[in-house]
């Protein structure tokens, strides 16, 4: 039975906690470590669960959030490069 | 839990459904009833298809989720093209659906049991060289990703996709909700140009989801129903000729640099906007809730149940679990109860009473639906739909009571335990963050005109959570602020401004608010450049 964190990578709550119980105790190598907040959605609902959890093992209070960068939602490559092209 | 032939609702007291012409598709070569201006997903939900795709590791059962184009849930071969978002593509006659199998689908029950290490991309397969393509070949087979197509299929074609330029406006808002409305309203009585940007097909944001009465002041917005107000607020825009609004068009990208804003379009056009201003009213994504399988296919959150309800006119299942009492929550299960769709229970581990408004609670209370506080979920029962679930009683310290888990009956669970501010486009703008517990999420630090950086401003529940009707009151100041900063200020902007500043005043004034407004204080700066330094 698993409960899931992230949902487009399949992030169980048990991988972030042993991800945390072996030293990786911040959000930005958590991040990179188990590929939480980085699938399609860009963690719209995981990065707070997250937070949540390593709140709760730490028991601190989480100040920092992770980098956010464009694009911030999934678009095609193809429309990426075309937007440097001049009018149509 | 009978299943029906056809979840859509026909009779509703207060909305009234119009469905285009009825068409034809097909799921994997079953013809299915579906009706125009429905979404794919929408009309296989309707059609009882609850299982959309595989999830990417443990290939777990997944279905319609987020209703909006945010998760991949929903992914499947849409006439030979792979991985198109069901829920936001729309229905026409005799489309092809198919899901994506994969071979892995037949070990999913041994996968599930089992703990795999987390997908690392940066370092799987990359050593030795020689084995990451073909390895990665494998893993793709694997994950049911789909695969591209032979032959381009003819719908698929990219004529359309490419770049719309670079246009630049006096005042860009990024946002169609009622903070988005109420701002392009006000400036747009007075500037020049403004646009307003929604990633929707229509504007209105959640508004059109919202068929209770708000209140709080009845000149501002309230004592209508959510989306009569949505409506209103609309038609006044369109009137305006100076505002230019375009639907289906989402932000994804802000350079603080260029000073420019890229913008996706219809067809995947991209479209570039310089603005002398901005307004981020994104509004807020829901909280999950971590459970043992919340990922199951009638596991919703309370907004995919609103789209459900009263977008589409869809019955979400026939009856529901609700978990939290906030606002959100109580509304949800209200809605439902319209609808004539059972609703459990309302489940919350929060101690007091109920976190929404009493008269939200008293309503659905009226209806012999218990409110139950103290009280998590712990597991959702079923294979590849929820068939159940198990509720337990909390200690003093929200730790489970061992032996007061019970189970109740239900084919669908709705988690509305709160919102969080959209943090994300905020956060291109490179303002001062910091996580309020009050004020819901990471939100900016603002001063006393919203504003977060220098050009930016913030409105509605991307700065905080609170009613649409404070939203109103937000963007309508935010329109003005930005007039009399463009230079259209007049005395009627300075009056209309002093009347706002003071209503909003008055609808955080509840006692109930008190947390509220100490955190708001706290947040608000005299002078933003000098915070940003």
């Amino acid at each position: 039975m698993k409960k899931i964190v992230c949902r487009c990578h399949d992030v169980t709550e048990e991988d972030i906690e042993d991800a945390i119980d072996a030293g990786y105790d911040d959000l930005e190598t958590l991040k990179r470590i188990t590929g939480v907040t980085t699938g399609h959605c860009q963690g719209k609902t995981c990065l707070m669960l997250t937070m949540n959890i390593l709140e709760r093992k730490k028991s601190t209070r989480m100040i920092e959030t992770t980098k956010i960068r464009a694009p911030i939602d999934p678009i095609p490559l193809g429309s990426l490069t075309t937007a440097h092209k001049k009018n149509p | 839990m009978k299943d029906l032939e056809d979840w859509r609702i026909y009779e509703h007291p207060i909305l009234k459904f119009e469905r285009g012409k009825e068409v034809t598709i097909y799921l994997d070569g079953k013809p299915l009833k579906a009706y125009e201006n429905e979404t794919v997903a929408a009309a296989l939900y309707a059609n009882g298809v609850r299982v959309f795709s595989k999830s990417i590791k443990y290939h777990r059962p997944r279905g319609f989720f987020c209703a909006i184009g945010r998760c991949s849930a929903c992914m499947m071969e849409v006439d030979g093209v792979p991985n198109v978002k069901t829920c936001v593509m729309m229905v026409r006659d005799g489309m092809r659906i198919r899901r994506q199998k994969t071979f892995a689908d037949w070990i999913a029950p041994f996968l599930n049991r089992m703990k795999l290490p987390p997908l690392k991309y940066m370092t799987l397969f990359t050593r030795p060289g020689i084995i990451y393509k073909p390895a990665m070949k494998i893993m793709r087979q694997f994950t049911g990703q789909g695969s591209f197509p032979r032959r381009t299929p003819k719908e698929a074609t990219t004529e359309n996709e490419g770049s719309r330029g670079e246009i630049s406006t006096e005042f860009l808002i990024v946002g169609g909700g009622p903070a988005g409305l109420s701002a392009a309203i006000e400036a747009g009585q007075r500037c020049k140009d403004v646009v307003i940007i929604d990633d929707k097909d229509q504007l209105g944001g959640q508004l059109v989801k919202q068929t209770h009465m708000f209140f709080s002041d009845v000149k501002y917005a309230a004592g209508k129903r959510g989306f009569k107000l949505g409506e209103e607020l609309v038609a006044q825009v369109s009137e305006l000729e100076s505002v230019k609004a375009l639907t289906n068009t989402s932000a994804v990208g802000y350079y603080p640099k260029e000073n420019t804003m890229l913008l996706m379009g219809p067809n995947n056009t991209t479209l570039k906007v310089k603005a002398k201003k901005y307004l981020v009213a994104t509004g807020a994504y829901e909280k999950g809730l971590v459970f043992e399988n919340n990922d199951l296919p009638g596991v919703y959150g309370a907004g995919g149940v609103q789209t459900l309800l009263n977008v589409y006119g869809i019955k979400p299942g026939n009856r529901g679990l609700m978990l939290g009492t906030g606002n959100v929550a109580l509304i949800v299960a209200y809605h439902l109860l319209q609808a004539g769709i059972e609703v459990a229970g309302v489940f919350a581990p929060s101690f007091r009473r109920v976190r929404g408004y009493f008269v939200h609670a008293a309503k659905i209370q009226r209806h012999g639906i218990p409110i139950v506080t103290r009280h998590t979920i712990v597991k959702a029962l079923g294979k590849d739909r929820v068939e159940g679930a198990i509720v337990t009683k909390l200690s003093e310290n929200y730790e489970p009571i061992p032996g007061s888990e019970r189970k109740i009956d239900c084919d669908f669970i709705c988690v509305g335990v709160g919102l969080n501010p959209a943090y994300d486009l905020i956060q291109l703008f490179n303002p001062k963050m910091v996580n309020s517990r009050q004020l819901g999420g990471f939100v900016p630090v603002r001063d006393r005109q919203f504003r977060f950086t220098e050009n930016a401003y913030i409105a509605g529940d991307c700065g905080s959570i609170e009613e649409a009707t404070t939203a109103v009151l937000e963007g309508r100041l935010v329109g003005l602020y930005v007039a009399q900063s463009l230079g259209y200020g007049d005395e009627v902007v300075t009056a209309k401004i002093e009347e706002y500043e003071h209503a909003l005043e008055e609808d955080r004034g509840s006692p109930f608010s008190t947390g509220l407004r100490a955190a708001m204080q706290e947040n608000t700066v005299e002078n933003i450049e000098e915070v940003l330094k």
